[in-house]
């Protein structure tokens, strides 16, 4: 029986070392193809906090003392234009119905929907500018992930791991922890398009078996049975390829997953100090879920995986974040389940030590309507919303860009999509404009054509 | 003619010139100062310069990376030839300036500084700086650059858009003497190797090559009886026999189907939020299916695909169904969003993916690159882009009904003969035109006629079968009905369509779909007809119409209704058997190209007049055509007609084929030119294009056509090899792409500058003519290639050639090729027993495991072997794509591709390792081979022949031996030992 040694030294025999080179070059490679960053990163991995449905910027980062001054007057008299909505039933102006206060040292303006992650305002960069091109979650959604709103590109996952590559070999380069909501437009959100599926984004659930099929269907001694003669037989072959070869570590890292990935998924050695920082003793159960989620997702910062995104989890009676009727009731108990375990996790990383290097980023596909939808709902807003980075080199208790007095359009320092991707890439010390993929006769990127780096929030 | 249609014809006429002398009225705009005052320089100097350097400079002089828009605001004359959206400024009206509407920022679409609103005070030195002329002092800005898009020297510079060699040329030049085509092939391929002294590898064993050609022409493993008659067989032409047996085989057709497929994204649902099926796409892929197996010509395959609904000839099955209208539905399989805000830029989108998908499949060329700006490199420009946007908007979804297409049209022909026989039977009746009052008139000057039945222009009866008839019926038309037991005459009162309610039974086939949403709530196919599309410039639609039906206004041909938006453009028309306006509220869409679809309610009558659009209510009825009192008939003589008619009616019923599948395809409509959307934005339109090809490939001129929307004349000069070097080219490289694991143009799908040059050009051309000469007949490329030498190689070359050609790219030898999801899935269940060979019929559930979660998931899970169907026959849901497949590089449905991924990741392996259908599989084999009788070995023996096509080495017989040894009744252990089979690598290898 040859090692695996062997078999490789054994192929490049064959082919010379040349050869090898470009066969591999024709396969795909969970490798990132940047030998190395463009520059010097300030970010190793990041971790997404996905809020679908759209969160409400002037309800939770960006005040607006207008809307209490034009509460329940008829938005068209108001503002300059009413744009079309998803839902075509606009309302009256609506106040925020929660307070908004200064938080930290900094001052930052956070509503009391956080009380958690208010006491992190001094690490927040909140931009109260981002834009969408798109009112519908689907396109919006594709838009947030994949830089267009067409389905079947890859996810901004995929394309870390396809230019940084993996820094663990025994996890996926790119992990989603599913809260219990996969969003509108599907696992396609986390999809590796034209780029090799060996970066598409692996979806993590809750409990015994947290990845497809890593969870062996026989005792442990009798799948070692079956690949150790698997291992016999291939060594039998007389052919050799540099696929087959690839194939055949495949094998081995797969193996070893099988107790990779419940190791990781198994908090139960975690302090209960640790537990309750990330709210894991609510009496709500969406905020264990949540809590469980940022948990873990530390533990992938921490064994090395470049890309994590949270999604949200399932609370009855509402549709995500996504309130076009109920906001109060919606927001809050979407607030409940995520905000414990978000402070909890910016907490835990800085006192780790790894929130210098981790960046955090919180936000929807866009925002929502400063005035109702119905009587007591926001339609979608994608001219002017807020999300909030943390770590990762980024500055604490900062905001950046401005929307109007109604908390309806951006008037200053825009950001878009391609911009935020741009900064994400820039802070992994990629250049967005440099990590390039050959498909339908285009290099293809993920801010398209666009892109500048928002360099107001980088420390 | 009629004097009151002719009054509404002409006031639409006069009506836009009346409009046109009211602008021409107002007073002129200031003509631009010729001479700026030494304070209007200082305004612009202290107030506008500056701003304009701050803010605009970095994307709009001549110091940006890059001019975007095309616009530069660093010299006065820059500002007035403007960008691509027109002239920046118009000296002296800021509100006609769109560098003033720009800065205002109340345009969604058109703000700048993109990163900001300017301060309220700059925007306002800005305006005042237009109105007062734009000053600017004598300065000599640098001219903006030469447009570099030169498309005749991109055709010139580029070889795919030169016509292929001559086969004559080509032989003479390699000397070739044996003209059997497999063997030109080999003296090409030889002759490049020879070029650098190396040699091609020699022949592979018998086994390997029925593995690889089995696998290639069936995407199924060769059973143990295949091998066993194969190695039995010593006469010359054993290999070509077997390579005819697979090409007669029904796994033909699955397995290059599934290739194609590829190519046009075929899916079987919508994607987007909630998944919405497109009803019936699964005639489409076994139409596809059908014809590969059926050889049919690729040109008409093409043909069909690009304009198979309007076809003079449509291909019929032996059962009269039309296949060709099944071709069209391509264009439909693409993703779709169900409740789109900005209904015009959704559209545009779906376009752009049909654009994409037929560029690329057929034509191998990226045209969805020239969207937004003439393309970077090939010869394609922004305008061809939006002629064939055009040619699209010319034509419209339906669902079609396609069998008994013969049937009924005969049925249809004999039907109108004998309704045109009482109009010969009876008294000829009188039609007199009624004058309309003065409050019809005045409406009527105010609206816009979108269709009239009784002036009809050429290319606008556009019925979706033959239901209404092959016209409209005229005022004063006789027609019978038996009521109260006598027979009683009724005329039309109106020229209508009217649909015959001899039809009324039409029927869907079991496992026949309609629509999604509010669409589908009617059955539509058969009992429709669409008026040309038109723009909307009011706001309601009026039909004058008598009986029952629906209508749908098809804006911007979005067609996937679910809430909250656009459920309106669904509305029920519905009146008594007389003549009524039902008046349909389209405010929303004002500005919208839309077109209408009426369909009949077979239980009652159902006609239509009259389709106007006006933003009033009409005051009443237009007067009727007809006044019956001046006619007479004879009663008894009615009867007999009536009793004979009715038998008559009785005997054609039979012939009629009353039940149909549908199939998603294509409605023709009158032509239309697009505007070319500036950078791409639907709310900038450019100059109008007129409908045509590329322009690389056909001239910029108007396609010529006799009506319709010219697609049938696209798709004629596409497959017209004379017209169009590419489409041979680019059909026999997908073949060989396959065939031999790399196209001789690598990049499948782009021939393009940014595709790779083909390894050997005059073999592709000698291909490429070979294939047209032949009668286009995949089949015969297909047998021509498996015969070579070249594919019949080993794929261990020798150490020299594998270092002098490291990538294969002169085929020194066979390439080892891992194995697709599909094939691999079916070779389980091959091995397994498990295997059903049915063909065809809609798909199988996908088996639902924990992590396949989201909006749209499927109300049903398929069972984990997937009924044992083969992987083509499992359902494409967009969103809930197979994970076995896809972990395999089974493309998501969103373009072309037709060079798939190959990767290699540990999601494979643990697939292997741990997925209950491979579980399931290696048991069900391990439960075979424990009854089996026979050794350990020669079911061992059994085992490596299923798997691999091979008997095993001693050594792999011992070692497998070894493992079930003294188990040898145990379905378990052989199930392990079948599982351990499914890992080895080489059962997902071809060599």
């Amino acid at each position: 029986m040859l090692s695996r040694r062997e078999w490789l030294m054994r192929s490049a025999n064959g082919f010379g070392a040349v050869a090898l080179a470009s066969l591999l070059a024709e396969q795909a490679r969970a490798d990132g193809v940047l030998a190395k960053p463009h520059h010097k990163p300030t970010a190793k991995a990041v971790i997404f906090l996905y809020m679908d449905g759209g969160p409400s910027q002037v309800d939770t980062f960006d005040p607006k003392p207008a809307l209490e001054k034009y509460h329940g007057q008829d938005p068209h008299k108001v503002l300059a234009k009413v744009e079309p909505t998803q839902f075509a039933n606009v309302g009256k102006v609506m106040a925020c119905p929660w307070k908004f206060k200064q938080r930290g040292k900094s001052g930052l303006w956070v509503s009391d929907l956080f009380p958690h992650t208010a006491e992190c305002a001094d690490d927040l960069a909140v931009v109260r500018s981002v834009t969408s091109k798109f009112s519908e979650h689907t396109t919006a959604n594709y838009f947030l992930h994949t830089g267009s709103g067409i389905q079947g590109r890859p996810s901004w996952g995929a394309w870390t791991g396809y230019g940084l590559g993996s820094g663990n070999n025994e996890l996926p380069t790119f992990v989603v922890l599913n809260g219990g909501l996969i969003p509108p437009g599907g696992l396609d959100n986390f999809n590796s398009g034209f780029l090799p599926a060996a970066y598409q984004g692996s979806v993590f659930k809750a409990g015994k078996t947290p990845l497809a099929n890593v969870s062996p269907l026989e005792p442990g001694e009798r799948q070692r049975a079956k690949l150790d003669l698997m291992k016999r037989l291939d060594g039998m072959t007389a052919a050799r390829d540099a696929a087959i070869d690839a194939a055949i570590t495949n094998y081995e890292t797969a193996y070893r997953m099988q107790t990779a990935v419940p190791d990781l998924t198994d908090i139960s050695k975690e302090t209960e100090a640790t537990k309750k920082l990330y709210g894991l003793d609510s009496t709500y159960p969406q905020t264990v879920t949540f809590g469980t989620q940022c948990l873990t997702a530390r533990r992938l910062v921490e064994r090395g995986v470049r890309f994590i995104e949270l999604t949200c989890p399932a609370i009855g009676g509402h549709d995500r974040w996504d309130q076009h009727a109920g906001l109060k009731k919606g927001h809050e108990d979407n607030a409940r389940a995520v905000d414990q375990p978000i402070a909890g996790l910016l907490k835990d990383l800085k006192a780790r030590g790894l929130l210098k290097d981790t960046l955090v980023l919180w936000g929807g596909e866009f925002g929502r309507t400063p005035f109702a939808q119905g009587g007591d709902g926001r339609d979608h807003n994608p001219y002017g919303f807020s999300v909030w980075l943390a770590g990762g080199g980024v500055k604490g208790g900062v905001t950046h860009g401005e929307t109007d007095e109604f908390g309806y359009k951006v008037v200053q320092d825009r950001v878009e999509m391609h911009d935020l991707h741009a900064t994400l890439l820039h802070l992994l010390g990629v250049d967005h404009t440099k990590l390039t993929f050959r498909f339908g006769g285009r290099d293809m990127r993920l801010t398209d054509v666009h892109g500048e780096v928002v360099k107001a929030v980088i420390a | 003619m009629s004097p009151r249609r002719t009054f509404l014809l002409l006031a639409a006429v006069l009506l836009p010139a009346g409009f046109a002398a009211q602008v021409g009225g107002q007073p002129p705009p200031k003509p631009p100062v010729a001479d700026p005052t030494p304070q209007q320089l200082d305004h612009f100097e202290k107030h506008v310069r500056p701003v304009l350097v701050e803010h605009c400079y970095s994307c709009h002089s001549a110091a940006a990376k890059k001019v975007k828009g095309g616009l530069r605001v660093d010299g006065r004359q820059l500002l007035l030839a403007g960008g691509d959206t027109g002239p920046a400024i118009v000296p002296g009206d800021a509100a006609k300036s769109r560098l003033i509407e720009a800065v205002r920022y109340a345009n969604t679409d058109l703000q700048m500084p993109p990163k900001g609103k300017l301060p309220d005070d700059a925007i306002r030195a800005i305006e005042q700086w237009v109105k007062d002329g734009a000053a600017w002092p004598a300065e000599t800005a640098k001219a903006a650059k030469a447009d570099a898009f030169d498309l005749a020297k991109r055709k010139a510079d580029h070889w795919a858009w030169q016509p292929p060699v001559r086969a004559e040329l080509i032989i003479e030049k390699f000397k070739i003497q044996n003209l059997k085509s497999y063997a030109a092939v080999d003296a090409l391929l030889r002759d490049a190797l020879a070029k650098k002294g190396l040699t091609a590898a020699p022949p592979a064993d018998k086994l390997t090559l029925l593995r690889r050609v089995t696998f290639a022409l069936s995407g199924l493993p060769p059973t143990p009886a295949e091998i066993a008659a194969f190695q039995k067989d010593d006469s010359p032409d054993a290999y070509a026999k077997v390579v005819d047996r697979l090409l007669a085989s029904p796994h033909f057709g699955e397995r290059w189907g599934r290739h194609w497929l590829d190519l046009v994204r075929y899916a079987e649902s919508r994607g987007h939020e909630f998944e919405p099926d497109i009803p019936n796409a699964y005639q489409y892929r076994d139409y596809v299916v059908r014809a590969l197996n059926a050889d049919v010509p690729y040109h008409r395959f093409v043909l069909e695909h690009l304009a198979g609904d309007v076809l003079p000839d449509p291909r019929l099955n032996k059962d009269g169904a039309n296949e060709s209208a099944i071709g069209p539905g391509f264009w439909h399989l693409g993703e779709e969003v169900h409740s789109p805000v900005d209904i015009r830029q959704d559209q545009a989108d779906r376009f752009d993916n049909r654009i994409d998908v037929a560029t690329k499949a057929f034509l191998g060329l990226t045209v969805s690159c020239a969207r937004c700006h003439d393309h970077k490199f090939d010869a394609i420009s922004t305008k061809d882009y939006y002629a064939l946007f055009g040619l699209l908007e010319g034509a419209s979804y339906r669902q079609v009904r396609i069998d008994g297409w013969k049937q009924n049209r005969e049925a249809a022909a004999e039907l109108a003969g004998l309704r045109r026989s009482l109009q010969h039977a009876l008294l000829q009746s009188a039609i007199q035109g009624g004058v309309p009052d003065a409050a019809y008139s005045r409406w009527a000057a105010k609206a816009t006629t979108v269709i009239d039945y009784a002036r009809l222009k050429p290319g606008e009866w556009l019925p979706d079968d033959v239901t209404f008839g092959d016209g409209p019926v005229s005022a004063g038309n006789r027609f019978v009905r038996r009521a109260n037991d006598s027979w009683r005459l009724r005329f039309e009162r109106r020229t209508a369509a009217v649909f015959d309610p001899f039809w009324a039974n039409l029927k869907l086939a079991p496992h026949t779909a309609t629509d999604y949403g509010p669409l589908g709530k009617t059955t539509r196919a058969g009992f429709t007809i669409r008026t040309p599309s038109f723009v909307l410039e009011k706001k309601r639609l009026y039909y004058l119409v008598r009986g029952g039906g629906v209508a749908y206004a098809a804006v911007a041909q979005h067609a996937v209704l679910g809430g909250p938006l656009h459920q309106n453009i669904v509305h029920p028309v519905k009146t008594s058997d007389e003549y009524r306006w039902v008046s349909h509220d389209v405010s929303g869409y004002v500005g919208q190209r839309l077109h209408v679809e009426l369909t009949a309610d077979p239980k009652t009558p159902f006609a239509v007049a009259l389709v106007v659009q006006a933003d009033d209510n009409p005051p009443g009825l237009p007067p009727e055509d007809f006044d019956p009192k001046v006619l007479g008939y004879d009663s008894d003589e009615l009867g007999v007609y009536g009793e004979n008619l009715a038998a008559a009616e009785r005997e054609l019923a039979k012939k009629v084929v009353w039940e149909s599948r549908l199939a998603v395809s294509m409605w023709d409509g009158p032509a239309v030119d697009s505007p070319v959307f500036v950078r791409g934005n639907p709310r900038t339109p450019g100059p109008v294009v007129p409908h045509r090809s590329l322009e690389a490939l056909a001239g910029a001129e108007r396609i010529k056509h006799d009506g319709g929307s010219g697609r049938l004349e696209l798709a004629k000069q596409w497959v017209d090899p004379k017209q169009n070097p590419l489409i041979a080219r680019v059909a026999v490289n997908r073949v060989w792409h396959h065939l031999f694991g790399r196209g001789l143009v690598p990049s499948t799908d782009n021939f393009g500058v940014m595709g790779e040059t083909p390894t050997h050009p005059e073999l592709l051309d000698f291909l490429a003519n070979q294939f047209v000469a032949d009668g286009w007949r995949t089949k015969r490329l297909i047998r021509t290639l498996v015969l070579t030498d070249a594919y019949r190689m080993s794929s261990t070359g020798t150490p020299a050639a594998d270092e002098a050609d490291p990538t294969n790219a002169l085929l020194h030898k066979f390439r080892v090729k891992r194995l697709e999801g599909e094939a691999i899935r079916d070779a389980m269940l091959s091995v397994s027993g498990r295997l059903d060979r049915t063909s065809g019929g809609p798909s199988v559930p996908i088996h639902l495991t924990p992590f396949l979660d989201g909006r749209g998931k499927p109300a049903v899970s398929g069972p984990i072997d997937g009924a044992g169907r083969r992987s083509l026959y499992l359902a494409v849901r967009r969103n809930f794509l197979s994970p076995f497949l896809l972990a395999f590089d089974t493309p998501i449905p969103f373009s072309t591709v037709g060079r798939r991924q190959v990767s290699n990741v540990p999601a494979q392996a643990l697939i292997l390792m741990n997925d209950p259908f491979v579980h399931e599989q290696a048991a069900r084999w391990g439960k075979e081979l424990a009854k089996q009788p026979g050794t350990v070995a020669e079911r061992v023996g059994g085992m490596y022949l299923a798997a691999f096509g091979r008997p095993p080495t001693a050594d792999e017989a011992t070692a497998c031996g070894e493992f079930v040894a003294g188990k040898e009744a145990d379905a378990k252990a052989w199930g392990e030992l079948a599982h351990t089979l499914f890992t080895v690598k080489e059962f997902v290898f071809i060599r």
